[in-house]
């Protein structure tokens, strides 16, 4: 997560720290898939990073997956807080195009905002 | 020419008369026959969307049928006449002198009101001066809600007042009911829900008032049924000024989107109960139907099995070889498709990579899809829709708040992209999105960035008041946060260039649970005082909350810069980007030189936030906190920072202390709940989120979060309540 200017490293380092400290394992019982995140600042497919939501391993690192991942997701740096904060409907942003998805769409569908612990605010 | 003709028009293909049992004819009814433009595509993927044809257009839909929105409408019919009365006043006293008609003289001055207490201490029961009841209705209104508001304050139950007729009109009561919820709420905030319940019930039972309506926050704007879908187009994407036609459009969606959250569910039932992908493997046929093959495909595939087993059934080798038979064959198993008179090859021949193929189909239908709606709402008056819109805009003073709410969403030009070039394709492409684009464009201009502008409340009742910024601080200091914004918007409003009011607007939104605004205000302080420290200190938190990197070190740079003592330093040259270890060094180094400033140490430790260098803040802010133990936003930046680091135990401790010491602190309450729900208690968390949506019902991260929990602890049965933001519902079952 180190390096990245998108808003969206923050969170995914405290999806790092969350599922080191032991909350993992219930979401690697519960989804057990390995996501790849494609994100990009402003446009899809423009300037992305990537990195790996490994909820076999209940890890989190930056950089391609290696191997297949169950489901391959892309999206903006802001759709993807949206999504991760329940602001936007996955299902919804799939329709609108602002989520595109590659690979197992059951395991896409596990992918939900209850993943990612919420930001608290100072 | 056309197969139909080739087929059923020419009886030679049906010798003996036998057209009417006639597979051919069957065949090609089924193909043909339901093929016609307004059957062609109608169904987003999955076969259980019903779309409504045309005709059901026509029939206005039942507005009731929107979840939350009756009482919008039903507000938005009913004059206002006497509700604007009330609007003009102020709060409590205010509150209680507005529904003084103007001809009377104040019911009660000083003197009246040192009588009531008096009352209270020399009676040993908790009676009242019964208030005046005879006179105009106005006066007897009065005099009710000012023995409940000195009940309130008093801490005495209220004791119902038997009161004559006053003939309130809806929006009157409509009014006085959601008000006194809010005001109760706060007055009475040490005291239990019920009793706060009970309380509110019996003020309005005496008013004849019926309490079981929806208690709803004060804002509500010259569109409120607009606001009500904007509000929700952050999960939904919904058009709200064409109600007319997309209504049913927009219902389709609400039940759709009934649990979002619970993706996979929704999913399932759309696609059919067993997974899709052994739907797929086991079934290619289905797997055309659930990809987006719409029904007349599906239809004529049925009739060209049958037609395939009776053609099988001959067992002349030279028919079995025949190019028709192979035809018909394969249309039964979906590989050919016909469409428009044209054969296509069909969906489930192309077996390779499924999810690409899902996407192509899905976008296929997408694109009909929305072709489809662009033609039915231009048919339905789209721009007749769009004129009224021009005309709206070109009014200015209320469409600009349309705007401004417009662009608090953050949804303009995404959502216009998204339109023309997005999913639904090039296909949509078509003079209604052209207009809708220009109106865009035109109303950026107008209003400015998208971000950054601040987005006022709509009917403040402040407006007007002589001195609205002293009214913000009491309430302010009183801890009336929702109370204090408006208050404070009045005084901007009067005042734009009090940097003081706009600085208190934005930390009054920012203990309120809302950055943006917080952001917005703190922008406009900033521009009116460059160099104030605590808004540049404000800013840069804000920013953090926000995940905003850059920004947020650019302000707490420019605070060192500006400080007087710490300005030697930072060199005082403007940067655009300060490298984060950069500034954390300088501000170590002020440290130093003082270490008894505690602000230093504030800074440090969102610094160290930024930086996610967590352990680092803590210890910041617990030596901040050494210095100024009564700051009770400190206590919960210590929490926010322990939450963040996974600490969830010890933050809920900080958040503790912060609330002991400003018990309306909504940030507080909703970073409680996130403590919670991130230990998994999802229960708990849900308390906590209701308790900063009932003070603070636009918090819309705290609703959202509140819905995330709802479906973790699996109380979807609350859902539609979260949903539709009744607070009674809520309070009622999830009491703290």
């Amino acid at each position: 997560m180190e390096g990245s200017n998108l808003k969206s490293a923050a969170l995914l380092e405290q999806l790092r720290v969350h599922l080191a400290s032991g909350a993992g394992e219930e979401l690697v019982e519960k989804i057990g898939f390995v996501y790849q995140l494609n994100i990009s600042p402003k446009r899809i497919g423009v300037d992305e990073e990537v990195f790996v939501v490994d909820l076999r391993k209940g890890v989190v690192s930056k950089g391609a997956y290696e191997g297949k991942p169950d489901a391959t997701f892309f999206f903006t740096d802001d759709d993807f807080l949206a999504i991760s904060s329940g602001k936007l409907n996955p299902q919804m942003a799939f329709i609108m195009g602002k989520l595109k998805i590659k690979g197992s769409i059951s395991a896409a569908q596990k992918f939900t905002p209850d993943i990612f612990p919420k930001p608290s605010k100072l | 020419m056309a197969m139909r003709h080739l087929i059923t028009g020419q009886g030679n293909c049906a010798p003996d008369g036998a057209s009417s049992s006639n597979p051919f004819g069957n065949l090609a009814n089924a193909i043909l026959g339901q093929s016609s433009k307004t059957q062609a595509i109608k169904e987003l993927p999955g076969s259980s969307v019903n779309v409504p044809t045309t005709s059901e257009f026509g029939a206005a839909a039942p507005l009731s049928t929107i979840p939350g929105s009756e009482n919008e409408f039903k507000q938005d019919q009913l004059p206002l006449a006497r509700g604007a009365d009330f609007i003009r006043g102020g709060p409590s006293h205010d509150w209680v002198e507005s529904f003084r008609p103007p001809g009377l003289p104040e019911f009660a001055g000083p003197d009246a009101e040192f009588k009531e207490f008096e009352q209270i201490f020399n009676n040993t029961g908790p009676t009242f001066g019964p208030p005046v009841l005879d006179g105009p209705p106005q006066r007897v209104l009065s005099g009710v809600l000012r023995s409940f508001l000195s009940s309130g304050q008093a801490g005495v139950p209220f004791q119902p007042v038997p009161v004559p007729a006053l003939g309130l009109s809806e929006s009157d009561k409509q009014c006085i009911r959601d008000r006194s919820c809010i005001m109760a709420r706060h007055i009475l905030a040490d005291q239990p829900e019920e009793y706060i319940q009970a309380q509110v019930n019996t003020l309005l039972h005496s008013l004849d008032i019926d309490s079981n309506y929806r208690m709803k926050g004060p804002m509500h704007g010259p569109y409120p049924e607009m606001e009500e879908y904007w509000n929700q187009s952050q999960s939904a994407m919904r058009s709200a000024p064409m109600h007319n036609a997309a209504d049913k459009w927009i219902t389709e969606f609400g039940k759709q989107n009934n649990n979002p959250e619970d993706w996979a569910h929704s999913f399932e039932q759309q696609y059919g109960p067993s997974g899709w992908a052994s739907e797929f493997e086991q079934h290619q046929s289905q797997m055309a139907m659930t990809g987006g093959v719409n029904m007349a495909n599906l239809a004529a595939m049925e009739q060209s099995r049958m037609l395939a087993q009776t053609l099988a059934s001959n067992n002349d080798p030279k028919f079995q070889n025949s190019k028709f038979f192979q035809f018909v064959s394969k249309m039964s198993r979906g590989e050919l498709i016909i469409e428009d008179n044209q054969v296509k090859q069909g969906s489930a021949s192309q077996s390779s990579g499924w999810a690409d193929e899902f996407q192509t189909q899905h976008n296929a239908n997408a694109n009909s899809w929305a072709d489809q709606f662009v033609h039915e709402e231009m048919s339905q008056g789209a721009d007749k829709w769009a004129s009224e819109f021009s005309s709206e805009y070109n009014q200015g003073g209320l469409n600009d708040n349309w705007v401004d709410e417009f662009s608090k969403l953050r949804v303009d030009d995404e959502w216009a992209e998204e339109f023309s070039g997005g999913a639904f394709g090039e296909s949509s492409a078509d003079p209604w999105v052209d207009e809708f684009q220009n109106q865009l464009s035109a109303s950026k201009q107008n209003s400015g960035a998208s971000r950054g502008v601040y987005v006022f409340s709509d009917m403040n009742p402040y407006v007007g008041h002589p001195n609205p910024m002293q009214e913000g601080q009491e309430l302010f200091r009183k801890g009336l946060l929702s109370e204090a914004v408006l208050a404070l918007e009045a005084e901007v409003l009067k005042n734009p260039d009090n940097a003081e009011g706009w600085r208190l607007l934005g930390i009054t939104h920012a203990e309120n649970d809302d950055d943006q605004q917080a952001i917005a205000a703190m922008m406009r302080a900033q521009e009116a005082d460059p160099k104030n420290l605590e808004v540049l200190l404000a800013l840069g938190v804000s920013h953090t909350n926000e995940l905003e990197q850059g920004e947020a070190l650019r302000y707490l740079h420019s605070w060192l810069q500006n400080h007087p003592r710490y300005g030697g330093i930072a060199p005082p040259q403007p940067t655009d980007s300060p490298y984060g270890p950069d500034v954390i060094r300088l501000f170590n180094e002020a440290a130093q030189m003082s270490p008894e400033d505690a602000d230093v140490h504030i800074v440090l430790g969102v610094l160290y936030n930024l930086s996610r260098e967590y352990d680092k803040a803590i210890a910041s802010f617990k030596t901040a906190l050494q210095l100024k133990p009564q700051d009770y936003s400190l206590w919960n930046k210590l929490g926010a920072t322990q939450a963040n680091s996974i600490q969830s135990a010890d933050a809920i401790l900080a958040y503790q202390q912060a609330l002991d010491l400003k018990p309306n602190y909504v940030r507080a309450w909703a970073n409680m709940g996130i403590s919670y729900a991130n230990q998994g208690l999802y229960e708990d968390s849900i308390r906590y989120y209701v308790r900063a949506v009932a003070m603070n019902p636009k918090a819309d991260n705290a609703w959202q979060y509140l819905r995330i929990s709802l479906s973790n602890a699996s109380r979807a049965d609350m859902i539609a309540a979260c949903d539709s933001r009744n607070l009674d519902v809520l309070q009622k079952e999830f009491p703290l």
